[in-house]
């Protein structure tokens, strides 16, 4: 059976807190292909990394992180605003309990943007906003 | 506010794809709704779910079988959510007491910016389901309101709030971006984003959806030409077509997108194929089969049992998979001989249809020695859930099953009345009961008995063996060369049924099919009477053939008494012409049933000087061995060959085959796999090669060696394949009564392996009305019986229905097939009257105005040796012609509907009346 940690965070935009961790028997969406892996791309994302720190598994949490939401308009010319999000929100990401892995951390990545650049060419600019050992989220 | 200001009623699961544990779990939950507005939540939940099965891809069954969907039912104090002063100047500042503290302007400076309390949600979700994976709060609120995240808001009024919905599933769920162009700076300024849709690489053979990519080189395919607006279009390209559009992610230019539009950009459109894709991958994990319980092995032993020797069958082991994904099966160990695998591994893709449906993996015995043969244990894994399956693979070898034919001849007078095919009766008989004989298996028994009045043993059952070795068959050929009518003879069938049975039941050796085969041309004229003896055949099949037309034979009796032992009737009617070979064709079906043979294709052609006739047709790996076979006339000067799938021809001679040329037949036989050019030969297209032997037209010409090309029709030929198989045909043309009008029900039943066929397969049948007439009729699939084939016709006119039922398509494993068979029905006025094989009168009487008495007596008389030569010479110096009264009497006390009308009766009567007062 396919093991996941969720881990649960309360986010306010410049930092990521631990909540809580909790072990589940549960699968995991697909995470990105070894060839995305590889590629510089700005966003933030999780990842589950080996003893020697490489990437296990990783995947785009864009969708649940950004600093302002979504909301629909009702003007058909333009259906989506966008507005200010909660300070302090609570976000809830899951991750596969890999065999090999050692650690999760939460990247946020920032290449220097040019127009018509391959994406190939873009330097990563990445920070880490959360980070620890899976045995010390096991004693959680 | 907050949990204190409701209560959570419980969670149910609205759509059921499996456990959580193994699934995507979306749960909706209710903010907002009173107690009293419960169900208008349950109504509002439900059209979240029937709109997003809607929605492609989650209408494709790999998404919809791998998502459950819950709700989880809320109830709030207040009804709606809060409406704060907003900076934007809406808000009306009215507060409202709701469970997740439901609010618009959520962030504090736009109205419709709907949300609450996260962290509450999470909890309260992960207390009924920790399983979770994505969580919507629908908020009872007649105002337009929402915003997405890891946990999505909406109210639940708007007329696209469902739409909203999806499109924010797509970013919190998929990871996809916006692909609206508004909303942030005109020119995207930052690096290439995360999400899979959007790029800052305008040309398409490198963005990174460039594998979708359907659009010209064009770099980009679409350029924004006003950067501080949106593009105004129109597309370049048609809709749907990928390509790099430039305007994205909130920016006018600079961050491209895939499509012209999409459900990313605007609601109204579906998700464009890298959407879609993305979707699929993200799903992948949960569109698979869940351990413990999704595939079950269903035949944890497969047995070979009773398996011929030297024979190789293929056998299989069922899963029952109860999921809508497909699953690879791969053999851990391998077995060895005498069993092996078909194949390593098997794919099965789910069919559509309900669960559980079946997966087999299949194997592989070729028998050896008689006797049990070891067990031994396979394991077999399901790569998709990881689990390992035990299968025990057992068998035993035993001889082939041996069969004993015990051919029924009637000798009556008739028999010796000229067909309009030309041959007497008689003389049709012996010519296919030769070709029966030719054709028998070396294994064979064969035994032959005759009947008029009486019974009349000619050969007891005996092993046919080879040609010239002395056995049954040289002895059968002997018999039915001397066969004769009696002139004088009258048609007592139960007669010759009865010795027959005697003869099989008593026949020396072991033989595990008894059959007979009982020819007649004529109505009963003396008893014994097919009623008289039709209980007393038991374990016996019997088939009959009638050589004529219905009104002459009237078979219903002998009908019943086929179809009640498994074999079935076969009716000739009048022969014509172009009919040459049809009773040696029902002899060959009769023949290759009784010995579990499929007919595979029956042509009739004509084989020319200098030109090979190539039949094909198709082998499958559900055969174990075929039999090509040739009738003609002379078949002795045809020569014959078969090419394999692979081009390579063998003739007979070939070590690897048995073949046979007599004067009537030419045929080969081979078990398969076949040796031919070096390499094993079996399923694939096969082409039977046919030609005149150069020799016979040596002789039969003054051209000496010159061999003329296509001229003259040639020798006639019917050519057909049989093949023992595990893909049978079981054929039958039931009919509901004897009479015109009869409905005739025409069903053919597939199997392969024993098990109901699983192929795909059409099944037609060429229906020969009495008047000649032709048309091809389809029998339709019955769709609660796999395999089973059905349609019905009414039989409007009085005579005999030929049909040749013939099924093609391809096996479960994509090999195409053909199989044959021929049956008839026959109806005549009076067909239903009780006590009589053909009708008749209640009290069994046969004559047109007499007694039955009166019938026996002109019989005796006529028929017994009463009359003396020099009496008969003596009536025939009168202008009385014995022979022909003997026929009169056959007509007068067979016409059953009274008073018959015709010239010949007429004459018949006339002649009878001289007769009594000659008596007298």
């Amino acid at each position: 059976m396919t093991q996941a940690l969720r881990l649960t965070f309360e986010y306010d935009s410049q930092e990521m807190k631990l909540k809580s961790v909790r072990r589940l028997e549960m699968r995991v969406p697909a995470g990105q292909s070894a060839r995305d892996m590889a590629r510089p791309l700005a966003g933030h994302f999780v990842e589950v990394r080996a003893e020697t720190g490489a990437a296990l598994y990783r995947r785009s949490i864009s969708g649940l992180m950004p600093d302002m939401v979504e909301y629909p308009t009702g003007n058909p010319a333009r259906p989506f605003g966008r507005a200010v999000a909660i300070r302090k929100r609570s976000i809830s990401v899951l991750v596969p309990a890999l065999e090999q892995g050692r650690s999760v951390a939460i990247v946020k990545s920032r290449g220097s943007g040019a127009k018509n650049r391959s994406f190939n060419d873009v330097e990563p600019d990445a920070r880490e906003l959360f980070a620890a050992t899976l045995a010390d989220l096991e004693k959680r | 506010m907050g949990a204190a200001d409701g209560s959570v009623i419980g969670l149910t699961k609205l759509v059921d794809a499996g456990l959580p544990s193994v699934r995507w779990n979306l749960v909706i939950v209710s903010d907002g709704y009173q107690a009293s507005e419960m169900a208008q939540f349950a109504t509002d939940a439900q059209a979240v779910v029937d709109r997003l099965f809607l929605e492609p891809p989650f209408d494709q069954p790999e998404l919809a079988c791998a998502i459950n969907v819950y709700r989880l039912d809320v109830t709030s104090t207040d009804s709606g959510a809060d409406k704060p002063n907003c900076d934007d100047g809406a808000g009306t500042n009215t507060f409202v007491n709701t469970y997740f503290d439901a609010t618009f302007c959520s962030g504090g400076d736009t109205q419709r910016a709907l949300g609450g309390n996260n962290a509450l949600a999470q909890d309260t979700v992960e207390a009924w389901l920790p399983e979770w994976h994505q969580i919507l709060v629908v908020v009872n609120d007649p105002e337009r309101g929402g915003t997405g995240g890891s946990v999505g808001w909406t109210s639940n009024s708007s007329a696209d709030w469902r739409e909203i919905f999806i499109h924010e599933l797509g970013h919190s769920a998929f990871g996809l971006a916006d692909e609206y162009d508004y909303g942030g700076p005109d020119s995207f300024d930052d690096g290439e984003p995360a999400e899979p849709n959007v790029t800052i690489d305008s040309n398409p053979a490198t963005v990174k959806w460039s594998s979708l990519v359907t659009a010209g080189p064009a770099d980009p395919t679409r350029s924004n030409p006003d950067c501080t607006a949106t593009d105004p279009g129109p597309s370049p390209v048609a809709t749907g077509i990928v390509g790099t559009f430039e305007g994205a992610k909130y920016s006018h230019c600079g961050a491209f997108r895939p499509v012209w539009n999409c459900m990313m950009r605007d609601t109204g459109a579906p998700f464009c194929p890298v959407c879609t894709q993305t979707i699929l991958d993200t799903m992948a994990p949960f569109a698979l089969p869940a351990p413990s319980g999704d595939v079950t092995l269903a035949t944890s032993i497969v047995d070979f049992n009773d398996v011929p020797t030297d024979l190789t069958v293929v056998r299989a082991a069922r899963f029952d998979v109860d999921n809508c994904f497909a699953i690879t099966l791969q053999a851990i160990t391998t077995p060895t001989a005498p069993f092996a695998l078909e194949s390593g591994a098997v794919t099965v893709a789910s069919p559509a249809g309900p669960t559980p449906w079946p997966a087999y993996f299949w194997f592989r015995m070729t028998a050896g020695a008689v006797g049990p043969v070891p067990s031994q244990v396979v394991t077999l894994r399901c790569l998709e859930t990881g689990e390992d399956f035990i299968v025990t693979l057992t068998g035993n070898v035993v001889t082939r099953p041996t069969v004993a034919t015990q051919l029924v001849f009637d000798k009556s007078g008739s028999m010796l009345d000229v067909t309009d095919e030309g041959r007497t009766k008689e003389q049709v008989l012996k010519d296919a009961a030769t070709v029966f004989t030719n054709l028998l298996w070396d294994d064979n028994g064969i035994g032959i008995n005759a009947y008029d009045q009486d019974s009349h043993p000619i050969m007891d059952v005996q092993t046919a063996g080879a040609p010239g070795d002395g056995l049954g068959r040289d002895a059968a050929a002997a018999a039915i060369a001397a066969h004769t009518s009696n002139p004088s003879g009258l048609t007592a069938i139960g007669d010759g049924i009865a010795l027959a049975k005697t003869k099989l039941d008593t026949a020396p050796g072991v033989w595990d099919t008894k059959a007979m085969i009982v020819l007649t041309d004529g109505i009963e004229t003396a008893d014994l009477r097919v009623a008289d003896v039709a209980d007393s055949v038991v374990n016996q099949q019997v088939f009959a053939i009638g050589l004529g037309t219905a009104e002459q034979i009237r078979p219903a009796t002998l009908d019943a008494l086929t179809n009640g032992t498994g074999g079935y009737l076969l009716m000739t009617g009048n022969l014509s012409t172009d009919e040459t070979f049809l009773l040696e064709k029902y002899y060959i079906q009769i023949l290759a049933g009784v010995n579990n043979n499929e007919l595979v294709l029956d042509p009739e052609g004509w084989a020319r000087v200098g030109v090979i006739e190539r039949i094909p047709f198709h082998v499958t790996s559900s055969d174990v061995e075929i039999t090509a076979m040739v009738l003609a006339r002379p078949a002795n000067y045809l020569t014959m060959a078969l090419e394999a799938p692979d081009g390579s021809t063998v003739a007979i001679g070939n070590p690897s085959l048995l073949g046979r040329i007599t004067p009537q037949t030419i045929y080969m036989r081979a078990g398969l796999p076949l040796l031919a050019g070096g390499a094993p030969a079996h399923n694939g297209r096969w082409h039977l090669l046919l030609t005149i032997h150069p020799e016979f037209w040596r002789q039969t010409t003054a051209a000496g060696n010159s061999i003329p090309k296509n001229v003259g029709p040639g020798i006639h030929y019917s050519a057909s394949v049989a093949a023992y198989s595990n893909l049978r045909m079981a054929a039958a043309v039931h009919q509901s009564s004897h009479e015109p009008g009869a409905t005739l029900t025409i069903r053919a039943i597939l199997t392969e392996y024993g098990a109901p066929f699983r192929g795909t397969a059409n099944v037609k049948a060429d229906m020969t009305r009495p008047d000649g007439t032709m048309t091809t009729i389809v029998l339709f699939p019955i769709a609660s019986e796999p395999g089973v084939f059905e349609t019905a016709k009414t039989a409007a006119q009085s005579g005999i229905y030929r049909f040749r039922i013939r099924a093609s398509g391809r096996t479960v494993r994509e090999q195409p097939f053909t199989r044959e068979a021929l049956r008839t029905a026959a109806v005549w006025h009076g067909g239903d009257r009780p006590g009589d094989g053909g009708g008749g009168q209640p009290n069994g009487g046969h004559g047109t105005g007499g007694s039955r008495e009166w019938c026996a007596l002109l019989r005796c008389i006529l028929g017994s040796g009463v009359l003396s030569d020099e009496f008969i010479k003596r009536l025939a110096g009168l202008g009385i012609d014995v022979a022909r009264l003997r026929k009169c009497v056959e007509l007068l006390c067979h016409d059953t509907r009274g008073g018959s009308s015709c010239a010949e009766c007429d004459e018949a009567r006339r002649q009878l009346v001289e007769l009594a007062q000659l008596l007298r």
